[in-house]
């Protein structure tokens, strides 16, 4: 076999409590997988080939198999568990309680509770360093980002950003997180080293953000314009909007192709973005409200 | 139209726009209408007048105020005949895509965080327009288990179901007379 990677989209579809699997290099739907009900958040472990999937009404966490897209279980949990995010050794899983403002520290084998973390009001997006030291969170009811230092498990910082922070997303060298401010229709670049930030303005109510392969610009879902900005981070500002489908959510970067997928809530669907024209290439079809919330896409070399 | 009144009546909780349960709800209806796409976008458009189609309101009061960053932006109330009044905020009117958006500020009907469009678009056959409504709200209550009634997500979608349901024949009748 010649040098091939391949990467799948794990797609959450809170309508009809289902994950799509959609293979990045075909652009096709290539499992539907059942989890429980009104799955939202996602995460994925190349390492250990696993999927973890949030069942906010289930209350509960759906793992799936990733080498045979097979569910292997799904585990009760306490609360509402809406964000999602698994350490770099993908050793530990973390499970942010949106009602009940409490992360869980979970065994990602296991799916054992080893221990809460209680940081801030309606904990939402995470985002763990490349190192896996320092745990990022989203308090939307209060208006910060936690820095939770993954060792002691106690906060070591907190960031003030815009109202109702929720998407989280991280540059590749650790360097910059940056965080999507609802209500305030900003995303906040935050420099993870001195904590200092600025905002730029995006569209309307906007969710999430992803960076570019290349790590020069940001695409960033506007859940009431059925768009995506495209900012430029050297110019600090939005260049461009791309039509995508209708209320988009959820939104990744294939790190192989460059090509940007993002989850459309009201259309049922997964429109891709081509990374290097930053024009919109394909629509999939997907399953019932769509929402993909979190890094969702799968890379392996097989 | 009984029943949408009586839904509408039901439902004399307060919204509460800060907080909302976790999954969003949706409601999308739609109904084609033999007449020109021009006359319909007209009436849909028509923000300060949404009695003269939607037979559960009795009359709708149009006004412009700051919002909370100073800038100029158009309100609603609807008074409702069964009752109760919706105030609503106008997001856009985009005639270029015929579409119009807008969100509930505070009312009666049982949701939280809602906000609607509503798409005019030709076809499909000649001399035919599609309506196209669709909401995005939660449900009132936003914490686990146990809802209390009439703050389920049930009760939002059947309340904003009834409110399309009544709305569109409507809607249709009115734009297909002479």
């Amino acid at each position: 076999m010649s040098l091939c990677f391949a990467g799948s989209a794990y797609i959450t579809n809170q309508g009809e409590n289902t994950v799509s699997v959609i293979d990045t290099t075909t652009n096709q739907v290539i499992n539907t997988i059942k989890v429980g009900l009104k799955p939202v958040g996602v995460t994925v472990s190349a390492f250990s080939r696993r999927a973890y999937i949030s069942n906010v009404d289930g209350q509960s966490i759906s793992v799936i198999d990733t080498t045979k897209n097979k569910l292997i279980n799904t585990y009760r949990i306490k609360g509402s568990p809406v964000g999602l995010v698994i350490s770099p050794d993908s050793k530990t899983l973390y499970v942010a309680d949106w009602t009940d403002d409490r992360i869980y520290v979970l065994d990602a084998i296991t799916l054992k509770v080893q221990a809460e973390i209680k940081d801030g009001k309606a904990p939402a997006g995470m985002v763990i360093s490349p190192d896996g030291k320092k745990l990022y969170i989203a308090n939307r009811d209060t208006n910060d980002v936690a820095i939770i230092d993954t060792s002691t498990r106690q906060i070591s910082n907190r960031i003030t950003v815009g109202k109702h922070p929720f998407g989280l997303a991280m540059s590749k060298s650790g360097n910059e997180l940056y965080v999507v401010n609802v209500i305030s229709n900003t995303v906040s670049v935050v420099n993870t080293t001195n904590l200092k930030s600025e905002s730029i303005r995006v569209g309307e109510h906007p969710y999430c953000v992803t960076p570019s392969k290349d790590g020069l610009f940001l695409f960033v879902t506007n859940t009431q314009d059925d768009n995506v900005s495209v900012i430029e981070l050297a110019k600090k500002q939005s260049i461009a909007t791309i039509k995508v489908g209708e209320v988009p959510e959820g939104i990744s970067t294939d790190e192989f192709t460059g090509n940007i997928y993002v989850a459309n809530w009201a259309t049922n669907q997964v429109s891709v973005i081509d990374g290097q024209t930053q024009k919109l290439m394909n629509q999939i079809k997907t399953g019932e409200k769509s929402r993909a919330f979190g890094q969702f896409i799968l890379q392996t070399s097989p | 139209m009984k029943k949408v009144l009586a839904l509408i009546a039901m439902a004399i909780l307060p919204l509460t726009a800060a907080a909302h349960g976790p999954s969003p709800q949706k409601v999308e209806k739609e109904i084609v209408i033999k007449a020109d796409p021009a006359k319909v976008w007209a009436l849909v458009k028509d923000f300060g007048n949404l009695q003269k189609w939607h037979p559960a309101v009795a009359s709708t009061k149009l006004e412009t105020k700051k919002d909370e960053n100073g800038d100029e932006q158009t309100y609603r109330t609807l008074t409702l005949k069964g009752g109760g009044t919706i105030y609503e905020k106008l997001r856009g009117i985009d005639d270029k895509d015929m579409q119009l958006k807008y969100e509930i500020v505070s009312g009666v009907l049982p949701v939280a965080d809602y906000n609607a469009k509503m798409t005019v678009k030709a076809g499909p056959g000649a001399g035919e327009t599609t309506v196209v409504w669709m909401a995005r709200f939660y449900r009132v209550y936003k914490l686990n288990p146990p809802i209390p009634a009439g703050q389920d997500d049930e009760s939002a979608i059947n309340a904003v179901t009834g409110v399309f349901e009544a709305g569109l024949p409507a809607l249709k009748a009115l734009a297909e007379s002479k």
